[in-house]
């Protein structure tokens, strides 16, 4: 499995300190342009928004925002389980 | 971003004090209006400070939404009633009294200058009661309603979201459309174009968008790299 980090951040320095703070270890994708990021447009999504995608690149499951987000562990269990 | 909301402050700021010279003398009524946000909020953390829950019958954010909500019908039409308005559905809120928010929303006209301040506040309402089906008719007949071209933009987007939190996606992208339908360029009709996009592209099922981008450390990264993999794509921000 992958995972792949897209932050709307607009301070690229900001967020590479804050990813080395916390040790966070997978891709963070990020062109500084906040808001207007272009894969968050892509996927109209915003901070708190989780996609899944199964193994042949289509959408297994969208979330937006922290209430139940749970759904989007399961969804990715039960792909791989597959 | 937070130099960004300091760059607005700023200008916000600039544009308040350039128009100073034409601004009628203070409004006595707004002033007391502050004056109880200021004894309320003074209130409330004390009372959180002690330990004090939301949803206590006790919680004085309850007995100053009451009070704000009376201001309201005593000084009718004025522009501290609207600011009271806004102050009394936030305290029920943040008391947990959606009920009571909800109730409210029945007694608020449409034509009512008060609902471009308070929309969002019925939403987080509608949201944790699940009253949707009651938040989308109130709002559907405040579009019908509405002569105001910057409400109408805002109840059709309230819709909009309020539909799709439903699983109405159709009558959501109505909601969207119509908001274009009043003319491109405005930020909401670019939101609203995001969100038409949306419905008809990103749902569980449909191809995900072609990626391709460079991560933070320089290193290009792309929808060929997840092939055969299962991939969980996450949105965040450091801020």
């Amino acid at each position: 499995m992958v995972l792949v980090s897209v932050s709307i951040d607009e301070d690229l320095n900001a967020l590479r300190g804050m990813v080395a703070r916390r040790g966070l270890a997978w891709p963070q994708i990020c062109d500084g342009k906040g808001p207007k990021t272009e894969i968050a447009r892509l996927f109209n999504a915003g901070p708190g928004t989780h996609y899944v995608l199964d193994r042949v690149g289509s959408i297994a499951a969208k979330h937006k925002g922290s209430k139940g987000v749970e759904k989007i562990g399961s969804a990715v269990a039960e792909l791989l389980a597959r | 971003m937070r130099h960004t909301a300091a760059c607005f402050v700023w200008l916000a700021l600039a544009a308040a004090s350039a128009q100073q010279p034409q601004k009628p003398p203070e409004d006595p009524l707004l002033k007391q209006v502050e004056e109880m946000a200021k004894r309320c909020h003074a209130e409330s953390n004390q009372f959180r400070e002690q330990g004090g829950k939301a949803g206590d019958p006790s919680d004085p954010a309850r007995k100053w939404a009451a009070l704000f909500w009376s201001f309201r019908e005593q000084h009718p039409g004025t522009p501290a009633a609207t600011r009271a308005t806004r102050a009394a559905l936030s305290w029920w809120r943040h008391a947990d009294q959606d009920q009571e928010v909800m109730a409210r929303a029945e007694k608020l006209p449409p034509g009512d200058p008060a609902w471009q301040l308070v929309i969002d506040v019925f939403r987080d309402s509608a949201r944790k009661t699940g009253a949707w089906p009651r938040f989308t008719s109130k709002v559907e007949s405040l579009a019908q309603a509405s002569t105001d071209k910057k409400l109408t933009g805002l109840v059709q987007m309230e819709l909009g979201k309020a539909y799709l939190a439903q699983g109405q996606p159709e009558q959501a992208k109505a909601a969207f459309q119509a908001i274009l339908n009043q003319g491109p360029g405005s930020s909401a009709a670019e939101d609203a174009k995001q969100f038409i996009y949306e419905i008809d592209h990103l749902n569980v099922g449909q191809p995900a968008p072609q990626l391709q981008a460079k991560t933070i450390d320089g290193a290009a990264i792309s929808s060929q790299d997840f092939r055969g993999k299962v991939v969980l794509l996450s949105f965040w921000a450091s801020w």
